[in-house]
């Protein structure tokens, strides 16, 4: 019996922001580029303030971000697949994440969400719900599990 | 140059398009979220949900080092107070001051919004009046005569640049039937017009009509501005 | 004195009806009839006037050329700042005072030289007073019981 398959997978993008779930999310998205064959693009994004230019150079940043995606980048490099990394500067990081997936023909995005509420509620954030609504590709999102105090 | 535009109805939605276009960096600042978020939809992050008229998001927008603050929502009072805002954070902050450019919807308040410290104020309901008047000013109808008994009146007509008449010969405008065109007056030349006699801008034209035909030729000689 | 009271809100027709009753002469305008009506006593003795306080035409009728004081009191603040700059610049009224809410507009006019009114900052401190001066609201309220027991 044959199944319907969806294309292979030729490169997959996975956001890194710094939080705990950044190692987690890298290694599930490159045992995936395993399996799949397929590249691994690791996205950092600095958020620029309106009340600087876009290209302003932002040192601490930078150095923060490059952190981040070193990080990153040695968990990729056990799982030997041909993976890169970009440090991106933008106004807002889901333009920023859907960008960059749309422009190096990403098939899939894979990333982490933080059990967050805010005011009482869970809170998804401004950045999942906007790659969920306009990647141009797959999106599998992973929550971690709530704190053991949540009610 | 940096630009804030505030109010993203047709005017500062199309100038911020047009803005980007020219290669600006352009932030728009629209309090309606909905539309805030289609045009970010369309045009990526250039736009701030929230209202222009409080300090803290021309602030977030960057004033102090924007260009230029384009006040465009349809209300003056919001315009006059979203350019004096402007204005008195970079005085706060001891930044340079952005030109700042209001909408005025009521001609009324053009030239107050400009003495209360708008660098400059555009009025769309004013553009267009004066834009009529100079035409009608410059161009009138007059009426020279009326024989009201046998329904039938003299007039001058000034042909403006932008008739329809100019360049065709008097037949092809096809007055109605019973109208007379005895006499064109060109720089100081008098013609007695023939139906191949072409019009030209600045004409001044005698005719003789029916007065129930006045819209009619009145259209034909001066198009549609009168 | 001449008062010109803009805004037949609670808050401008208060003010209308305590100038009134002292004996000033009261003119109060507003965009709606139903505004008087709701918000002025029968008795109110001053004179009423329809129409937008931001046109010139309507402050004449309302006499502003002959206001020797002007309080705008309508609920937008844009709509106060204006009128409050058309009466001090346009003209020439000696005492001009502007309700504004939001705190950062009243603080930055308030700097122009403008008399600027806000309540919620006004409200907030009152309100934090009772809420932190919890002995003298205790005496009141027990002044005020025993008001109630000699009656």
């Amino acid at each position: 019996m044959s199944i319907v398959r969806p294309n292979p997978l030729q490169r997959i993008l996975v956001p890194v922001n710094g939080s705990e779930l950044d190692e987690e999310m890298v290694r599930l998205a490159a045992v995936t580029a395993k399996r799949a064959g397929a590249q691994l693009v690791i996205v950092y994004v600095i958020v620029v303030k309106r009340t600087l230019p876009l290209d302003v150079e932002l040192e601490e940043e930078v150095r923060r971000g490059e952190e981040v995606l070193d990080r990153a980048e040695r968990a990729a490099e056990e799982y030997n697949i041909e993976h890169t990394s970009e440090l991106l500067q933008a106004r807002a990081t889901g333009p920023a994440i859907v960008d960059e997936a749309t422009e190096r023909s990403v098939d899939l995005i894979i990333m982490g969400v933080t059990y967050r509420k805010r005011f009482g509620e869970f809170y998804l954030g401004q950045t999942t719900p906007y790659v969920l609504k306009n990647a141009p590709c797959r999106v599998w999102v992973a929550r971690e599990p709530p704190p053991p105090d949540t009610p | 140059m940096y630009i804030i535009v505030a109010g993203g109805g047709a005017v500062g939605y199309n100038l911020t398009k047009l803005l980007l276009a020219q290669g600006h960096e352009v932030v728009l600042i629209e309090m309606d979220r909905t539309r805030a978020q289609r045009i970010s939809d369309e045009l990526g992050s250039v736009v701030i949900p929230q209202r222009a008229d409080e300090g803290r998001w021309l602030l977030e927008a960057g004033v102090e080092r924007a260009d230029v603050v384009i006040a465009a929502t349809g209300d003056d009072e919001d315009n006059l107070i979203i350019c004096q805002l402007a204005e008195l954070l970079a005085l706060r902050n001891k930044v340079k001051k952005p030109r700042t450019i209001a909408r005025v919807n009521h001609p009324r308040n053009e030239q107050f919004l400009r003495r209360l410290g708008v660098d400059a104020t555009v009025n769309p309901t004013s553009m267009m009046l004066a834009m009529i008047e100079e035409e009608l000013s410059t161009h009138p109808a007059v009426h020279l005569m009326t024989l009201r008994q046998a329904g039938i009146e003299l007039m001058e007509f000034i042909i403006p640049g932008i008739s329809p008449a100019v360049g065709r010969q008097l037949v092809d405008l096809q007055l109605p039937p019973g109208t007379a065109v005895p006499l064109i007056l060109r720089g100081g030349e008098t013609i007695r017009p023939t139906d191949g006699t072409v019009f030209a801008a600045e004409d001044t034209v005698i005719v003789l009509l029916a007065i129930d035909h006045e819209p009619v030729v009145r259209e034909r000689l001066m198009g549609n501005v009168s | 004195m001449n008062v010109l009271v803009i805004g037949s809100g609670r808050f401008g027709s208060t003010i209308a009806v305590r100038l009134s009753q002292e004996g000033h002469d009261v003119v109060i305008l507003d965009v709606s009839s139903e505004s008087f009506e709701r918000n002025l006593p029968a008795d109110f003795r001053g004179r009423t006037v329809l129409g937008d306080g931001i046109d010139e035409d309507t402050l004449r009728e309302a006499g502003i050329e002959t206001a020797e004081a002007v309080a705008a009191a309508m609920h937008g603040d844009n709509h106060n700042l204006m009128v409050a700059q058309i009466a001090k610049v346009r003209f020439s009224v000696p005492r001009v005072v502007a309700r504004c809410n939001d705190p950062v507009r009243a603080e930055l006019y308030g700097g122009l030289g403008l008399a600027i009114i806000c309540p919620s900052v006004l409200g907030a401190a009152a309100m934090y007073d009772a809420v932190m001066s919890d002995a003298h609201q205790r005496r009141d309220v027990a002044n005020a019981i025993d008001q109630m027991l000699v009656r």
